[in-house]
């Protein structure tokens, strides 16, 4: 079934290219059409060989959003890229599979041309449409939702879960779902979401969220895939600092007498200072983690699927970031995460450059400092360029 | 004695302004500016001595309350919405599909990169409700006749400024001048409003230049292309589901 609908994602990319093309000249709003085209170099200094990996790649992002009745709205987001360097040659083909795997129930991810050198891939991350009444909305097709709420883990983004290590990548997949809506208040109502995934693993829950003391709080339950789900929220302020966390407790539904469950706990505090220092903390507490070697055995920590019961294997995460203006064209920003237990962390700096008003440029690094076995040791050192035009 | 002080000013205020008092003055140009409610289009350009950025966005308000802008470039921001429902604020990011709730601490934050902070721009606080005003003399600013007044933030005030002092038109109450002070009274921004233009039905300064003090080159100019004012608006446009429709 994935097999057939191979192909259909070319004659949509067509179509949205074109509708996205007459789009520019039609009357602004009928048609919205947004993207960006940019190029990314990394380094990969791996920890078990003396040889820099390195790779880079073109990405083209289109966007269009089709507002065809006043009732009606229809999105649609693709993705085409292309992958070459010796990253692609190395670790051919386990890594070009892995780019153009697509967890959705539909295969809205085909490749264009691939060799061991190089992989040119087209996917649709985004293709719903929406139906809105009044205070009601109703969103059918492959969407994110986003019923995250901290800024590094998300123990309640339960849909498609959000991965800090894959900046380049902050859109997500987006997952095949059907979504209900109501809002009963300037910030409050009830979601209820229904999503199927490729290996047909059904994820469903409702959300209650609702807004008082000037916080915002979420309520949620059901299923994720294998494991029934509880789960709240809270984003307010202390003083003059944003505080927010999320809970979730999961536990396996088919053996469900056999265990006790797991819980995922994540708070997190912000402060930006009258000079602009942007200062933020945040911990993870996961109650089936270790206290010992939290190692992984994954190559790829920036490409693996998170979800919020595989964040990490470790007990305890702790994470500290610092974002500070340079100058209003610079912004420089470094952010560490540290497993306690076992010593291994993550650093990673980063600079932002806007070049134009459309033009970005970021150089970055992510650096995974341990012992081998634990949870950040092995992973070596990861340096980026990106040069990335918005339209 | 300060209480015969206090009299002095409010009689001498009196005498200046035909019967209105230093805060009937700043109320009735505040007034003026925003209307029961508004909605526009706008832009902001944050000039540099070797470059310059624009964005562009529409605004929406409604009372001191209600208030939501949405970016319309550049390119990178575009679609984001903020909304402000009296102390509360948020942030609408459709790349990522997330509602971002607004501390506090980030309203004193320079706003994308301008002279104007998050406050400035949402309106936080109110130069009527917010600060304690003191009439002190008239003045000629650009050939306009002009109230002198000093701003003093109430002590609980959610205000970053020491004082402000405005100068403000006497034949058509437009907010003309403003001078920003720091806590330590220093002079930080002088901000001059140009160009009286028609906006249905008021006359209002369409670009505002914002520059500090002590960094000469440098400045702020916020240009008002569009203007409506007191054209109803339901308080269900300041909600989050709004936040993501509004276009």
């Amino acid at each position: 079934m994935r097999k057939s609908t191979k192909y259909i994602n070319y004659l949509i990319l067509l179509w949205l290219m074109m509708t996205g093309m007459s789009g520019v000249s039609q009357e602004k709003k009928k048609l919205g059409f947004t993207g960006h085209l940019q190029n990314l170099n990394t380094v990969w200094i791996q920890d078990y060989s003396s040889q820099w990996l390195t790779s880079s790649s073109f990405y083209n992002r289109l966007n269009l959003k089709w507002y065809m009745h006043q009732n009606f709205t229809f999105s649609a987001s693709a993705r085409n890229v292309l992958n070459y360097g010796q990253l692609i040659y190395d670790y051919y083909p386990l890594y070009s599979d892995l780019l153009v795997e697509d967890n959705g129930f539909m295969d809205l991810t085909g490749t264009i041309a691939r060799d061991s050198s190089y992989l040119l891939y087209s996917n649709i991350d985004r293709l719903n449409l929406k139906f809105t009444k009044g205070k009601f909305e109703a969103t059918v097709g492959r969407q994110r939702i986003n019923w995250g709420i901290n800024m590094v883990w998300n123990p309640n983004d339960i849909f498609n879960t959000f991965n800090f290590y894959d900046f380049d990548y902050v859109e997500r997949p987006g997952c095949d779902a059907i979504r209900l809506q109501y809002y009963t208040g300037y910030a409050s109502g009830y979601q209820l979401a229904f999503k199927m995934d490729a290996d047909e693993e059904i994820t469903a829950a409702g959300m209650y969220s609702f807004n008082k003391w000037d916080y915002d709080f979420q309520v949620l339950g059901g299923v994720m895939t294998g494991d029934i789900v509880l789960g709240a929220g809270w984003s307010g302020y202390i003083k003059g600092a944003g505080f927010t966390g999320e809970a979730s407790w999961f536990r396996d539904k088919d053996n469900f007498a056999d265990t006790t469950g797991i819980w995922v706990i994540s708070a997190g505090a912000n402060y930006t200072f009258k000079n602009s220092l942007f200062a933020h903390i945040s911990g993870l507490y996961t109650s089936n983690g270790t206290t010992g070697n939290a190692g992984q055995s994954g190559a790829f920590i920036v490409l693996q699927e998170v979800s919020p019961k595989t964040f990490t294997l470790a007990r305890y995460s702790l994470m500290g970031e610092l974002s500070y203006p340079i100058t209003p064209l610079i912004r420089g920003d470094v952010a560490t995460i540290v497993n306690p237990n076992d010593g291994s962390f993550f650093l990673g700096p980063n600079v932002g450059f806007s070049l134009t008003d459309n033009i970005g440029l970021l150089l970055m690094a992510q650096i995974f400092v341990g012992d081998t076995r634990t949870e950040f040791g092995g992973y070596g050192q990861l340096y980026y360029m990106r040069l990335k035009w918005s339209f | 004695m300060g209480i015969i002080a206090g009299f002095v000013i409010i009689y001498s205020g009196k005498s200046l302004s035909q019967d209105l008092t230093a805060k009937e003055i700043v109320a009735k140009a505040d007034q003026k500016n925003r209307g029961e409610t508004s909605q526009g289009t706008m832009s902001m350009k944050i000039v540099r001595p070797s470059w310059e950025r624009t964005i562009e966005m529409k605004s929406w308000s409604k009372s001191d309350d209600f208030f939501l802008v949405y970016i319309t470039a550049p390119a990178k921001e575009k679609g984001q919405v903020f909304l402000k429902r009296e102390n509360e604020m948020w942030n609408w990011v459709p790349s990522i599909d997330r509602m971002i709730k607004i501390p506090p601490s980030m309203m004193m934050q320079s706003w994308m990169g301008s002279d104007f902070t998050n406050d400035d721009l949402m309106q936080q606080s109110s130069i009527v409700k917010d600060y304690d005003h003191e009439l002190l003399g008239v003045d000629t600013v650009r050939e306009k006749d002009c109230y002198k007044i000093k701003l003093t933030p109430k002590p609980e005030a959610p205000v970053v400024w020491g004082k402000i002092i405005t100068w403000i038109t006497r034949d058509g109450f437009n907010n003309w001048k403003n001078e920003y002070y720091d806590e330590d009274m220093e002079l930080i921004n002088i901000e001059n409003a140009y160009e009286l233009k028609d906006f249905g039905d008021r006359t209002l300064p369409s670009r505002m230049v914002i520059e500090p003090v002590d960094e000469p080159g440098n400045k702020t100019v916020l240009i008002f292309d569009d203007m409506i004012f007191n054209k109803p608006i339901d308080d269900d446009f300041f909600t989050q589901q709004n936040m993501k429709q509004v276009r």
